[in-house]
């Protein structure tokens, strides 16, 4: 009998320890989801408060226009008001939850201008993001300029 | 005295853990360079069986024209040799080290022939690496090239 009870518990433990993991992956998930949205609303208000905050200090930046970037560089980038947006539209967000670690992937088709000259496009980005002094912050950030077929 | 011998003790000990710390960190930076490099060669060799190791089951890359790939359409590339490029270095490369997480920047110039003639290709690429396991794989590789270089 105790060994029956024995095992319903460790059943039960288990169970509940599954169930919470998944939790906490889902509640990370939809932590970064969001993350990921204010991050194009803060490039669309030119809010560098924002990027100084989710972004770790020696983070870096890569795309087909800017190569590698520092943190310094992309804020000063983003207060030079350089690029203005029409639109923005995120889609095919996808998370992975490694523990303290997590790789947002996504697409975006976006309409701007950079300095007055058209250049809208689309691309797929992944953002990886670290728990650093209890939030999540982005180390690095690539975007990959889809081909015009 | 004691107080001292304590004090003393203590500043060893602080000191010894970050130099410990440090070590290991370096030690993880070398591991990723040089898996980094077996990774460039391991496409020229098409050596299948390591690329199974060092992609993670979920990993996923972006190439240069944006287009997603998995583990398995990674491997095919590979194995198909569809690529012209036929030697490549890097260069530029950068490690940082999260605990179990680590993103390695780089770019890779590749060389090969095109229609008769000599190109050298350069790419961008940000490669974020998990340890599970005991030992490091890459869960993502997204590519781009230098908007100056496409054509």
């Amino acid at each position: 009998m105790k060994r029956i009870a024995f095992a319903v518990g460790l059943v039960v433990l288990v169970f509940g320890v599954t169930i919470l993991a998944q939790t906490q992956t889902k509640s990370v998930e939809q932590e970064l989801i969001r993350l990921e949205n204010e991050w194009v609303d803060a490039w669309v208000k030119s809010d560098v408060a924002f990027f100084d905050q989710v972004m770790a200090d020696d983070s870096t930046f890569t795309s087909p226009w800017s190569g590698v970037v520092s943190k310094a560089d992309y804020l000063a980038l983003i207060k030079s008001g350089d690029r203005v947006f029409a639109s923005w539209v995120l889609a095919d967000m996808k998370v992975r939850v490694y523990g303290e670690a997590a790789v947002v992937t996504g697409r975006n088709a976006i309409k701007e201008t950079y300095k007055g000259k058209d250049v809208s496009s689309q691309n797929r980005w992944t953002h990886t993001w670290v728990k650093l002094a209890g939030r999540w912050q982005c180390i690095a950030a690539h975007s990959s300029r889809i081909a015009q077929k | 005295m004691k107080r001292i011998a304590i004090a003393f003790g203590l500043v060893v000990l602080v000191f010894g853990v970050a130099i410990l710390a440090q070590t290991q960190t370096e030690s993880v930076e070398q591991e990723l360079k040089k898996l980094e490099n077996d990774w460039l060669q391991a496409f020229f060799k098409k050596d299948i069986a390591f690329s199974d190791r060092f992609l993670a089951d979920d990993y996923l890359g972006t190439d240069e024209h944006g287009n997603v790939r998995t583990k398995a359409q990674e491997i095919a590339e590979i194995k198909s040799g569809a690529h012209l490029s036929t030697s490549g270095v890097q260069d530029n490369i950068k490690v940082r080290v999260f605990g179990d997480a680590a993103v390695v920047t780089g770019r890779n110039i590749m060389k090969g022939l095109f229609k008769g003639k000599e190109y050298r290709s350069p790419y961008l690429w940000t490669d974020t690496f998990i340890k599970r396991g005991g030992r490091w794989q890459c869960v993502a590789s997204p590519v781009s090239k230098p908007i100056s270089e496409q054509r």
